[in-house]
């Protein structure tokens, strides 16, 4: 994993919050999980990438070239946009812990943003309760972000076939009442 | 407050009139391409009754013709474009603080090579007594806002010259495009202190460009000039050498060459030329010219496609350079959808709008309160951003 961080958080809240890439395009993965060092180390989920213009009354428009082009041609153009993303906060950790709650105050803005690394990924998904603090959110397109998420932490397991299978039951219990979304949910997931 | 209404009946009676004189003016048009056309051929005695006569118009000087028109080579690759504009706050004894500052957009563009390019910009705050209090014509006066913009036109080039400077290091091709005119015509009004100061400013940034040996030029957007219309006066007038002083027609009715007004070069170059042409080289006679030296500038008009511009340039650039740069200038304005994106780019670092001048005042008022200095805006200032009824 590379040391230098992804992005730099230029907004945030007690729930999310909001990242300018260091490069434009080079982007964590949607439903991956990034970390915010600081007093308190948070961790999210990456919900949102946008790439647009830096000045709010510039927008970007066609040129009708190919990217070796628009290169070649138009080299200004990359200076002026930037990549952004939005992460959800789902857990922080605390004298060599790791919560799945929400952090007592959210990550200093101005803080680096990093992609966690497997061993990471590994430790905070050993349990699944974040998967709760999904639901009951309108802001995040929630199921997108499930299946995205559960299948990037399987990836980090050892055993991905035994952690889909430990996934599956809290989503079970989450949605014992919506068997249709589950359904869905789980095909998903597995493809 | 601006009654819409009152202005209405104004309105229309402006563009009826303007419309009148439309078709007038197509008329004279015509009249004006099929003269420069009968001058080309013997441009040499024009070149001669020009220098003979004494007008009170600005005549452009002729030494390569007056129609030889050059198809440009396509722009070369490798190649860097740097670029220079400002911007500022102008000084307001109303606000918080006298103070004034100008803001520099500095532009790099590389082409066919792959580096990063440059868009940055250059905040300087003036506040001191000597920068608030000018000697003019020796003794200490008020800053002008036209002051300012002299002083931003001479940063301007200077930053200019620091970039080519940087770019030329490269190898390659470069060249400095600079926003509007290279002639400083306004310094014309100013006592000699102030004037060869801020003269001297901006030639030092033309010699640091020459010694660079990078081509540059003013860009010139929708060009009023008349220079090479007055030119077509001289050819025009019935008498051997002109003397507009002592004009012998000037107490008749119908002055020979009243009906050229109006024109301008750009409107018969835009019928003359072919997009990606550009005119031969004319000198303009502006009296401040006198003190450029070996700066003199020289200007040729150029077809970019939408428009015509005029580019002004020193005179020291070689023909093969007033090609590299027209062709980048043509090519610069393709890319920009005719405009140089190297000079808008630069315009969007420099400009400050009205909100990023109200943050400029607020952070000046906080910073002075807490500093404990006394900080108050003018009464009139105060009503102006809140009236009561």
């Amino acid at each position: 994993m590379s040391r230098l961080h992804l992005a730099e958080v230029v907004e945030s809240s007690t729930s999310e919050f909001l990242a300018q890439c260091r490069e434009l395009h080079v982007v964590p993965p949607f439903g991956s999980l990034v970390k915010v060092p600081g007093p308190i180390t948070a961790f999210a989920l990456v919900y949102d990438v946008a790439t647009r213009s830096i000045e709010p009354n510039r927008r970007a428009t066609a040129f009708g070239m190919t990217p070796e082009e628009l290169a070649e041609e138009q080299p200004q153009i990359f200076e002026l946009l930037r990549t952004e993303i939005k992460a959800f906060l789902i857990g922080y950790e605390a004298t060599g812990r790791v919560l799945q709650i929400l952090p007592p105050e959210p990550p200093r803005i101005h803080s680096f943003v990093y992609a966690c690394s497997r061993d990471e990924i590994k430790a905070f998904s050993a349990k699944t309760d974040f998967l709760r603090s999904l639901f009951n959110n309108s802001r995040v397109p929630v199921d997108e972000l499930i299946i995205a998420a559960v299948r990037l932490a399987a990836e980090a397991h050892d055993h991905p076939g035994q952690y889909l299978v430990q996934a599956g039951k809290e989503l079970a219990k989450l949605l014992r009442d919506d068997y249709d979304r589950l359904h869905s949910l789980m095909r998903r997931i597995a493809l | 407050m601006l009654d819409l209404l009152k202005c209405k009946r104004q309105i229309n009676k402006m563009v009826a009139e303007r419309q009148d004189s439309a078709d007038d003016y197509h008329a004279r048009l015509v009249r004006g391409l099929g003269l420069i056309r009968e001058a080309a051929g013997n441009w040499q005695s024009l070149q001669a009754k020009i220098a003979a006569s004494r007008t009170t118009w600005l005549v452009a000087g002729l030494t390569d013709g007056l129609l030889n028109c050059t198809r440009l080579p396509a722009a070369p690759r490798p190649l860097a474009v740097v670029s220079t504009d400002g911007s500022q706050i102008f000084p307001d004894r109303h606000e918080i603080a006298t103070c004034y500052l100008l803001n520099l957009g500095l532009i790099a563009l590389y082409y066919g090579t792959g580096e990063r390019p440059l868009l940055s910009n250059e905040p300087h705050l003036y506040y001191t007594t000597e920068d608030l209090y000018p000697r003019v014509g020796n003794r200490q006066s008020s800053i002008t806002p036209e002051l300012v913009g002299l002083k931003r036109t001479v940063m301007e080039m200077q930053a200019l010259a620091d970039l080519a400077d940087k770019a030329a290091e490269r190898g390659y091709p470069t060249i400095a495009l600079s926003d509007g005119t290279l002639i400083l015509w306004s310094l014309e009004g100013f006592p000699s202190d102030i004037r060869d100061e801020l003269l001297q400013g901006f030639l030092q940034g033309l010699a640091a460009l020459r010694k660079t040996s990078v081509p540059c030029a003013g860009f010139i957007s929708q060009p009023g000039a008349t220079d090479v219309v007055n030119a077509l006066r001289v050819y025009s007038c019935p008498e051997a050498v002109c003397s507009c002083d002592r004009c012998p027609y000037a107490s008749e009715d119908i002055v020979p060459c009243e009906w050229l007004s109006g024109l301008t070069d750009a409107a018969l170059f835009s019928r003359l030329l072919q997009p990606g042409e550009f005119t031969p080289k004319y000198y303009s006679q502006s009296k401040i010219l006198s003190e450029y030296g070996e700066h003199r500038i020289a200007f040729r008009y150029l077809h970019v496609g939408p428009e015509v511009v005029r580019l002004e340039f020193p005179d020291w650039l070689t023909e093969e350079q007033q090609e590299l740069l027209a062709s980048v200038a043509l090519d610069q304005a393709n890319k920009g959808v005719g405009y140089p994106v190297a000079l808008s780019e630069a315009h969007e670092q420099a400009v400050i709008r009205g909100a990023d001048r109200q943050a400029f005042y607020q952070l000046l008022e906080d910073r002075m309160i807490k500093q404990g200095v006394k900080a108050q805006v003018s009464y009139k200032s105060l009503r102006k951003r809140g009236v009561f009824v």
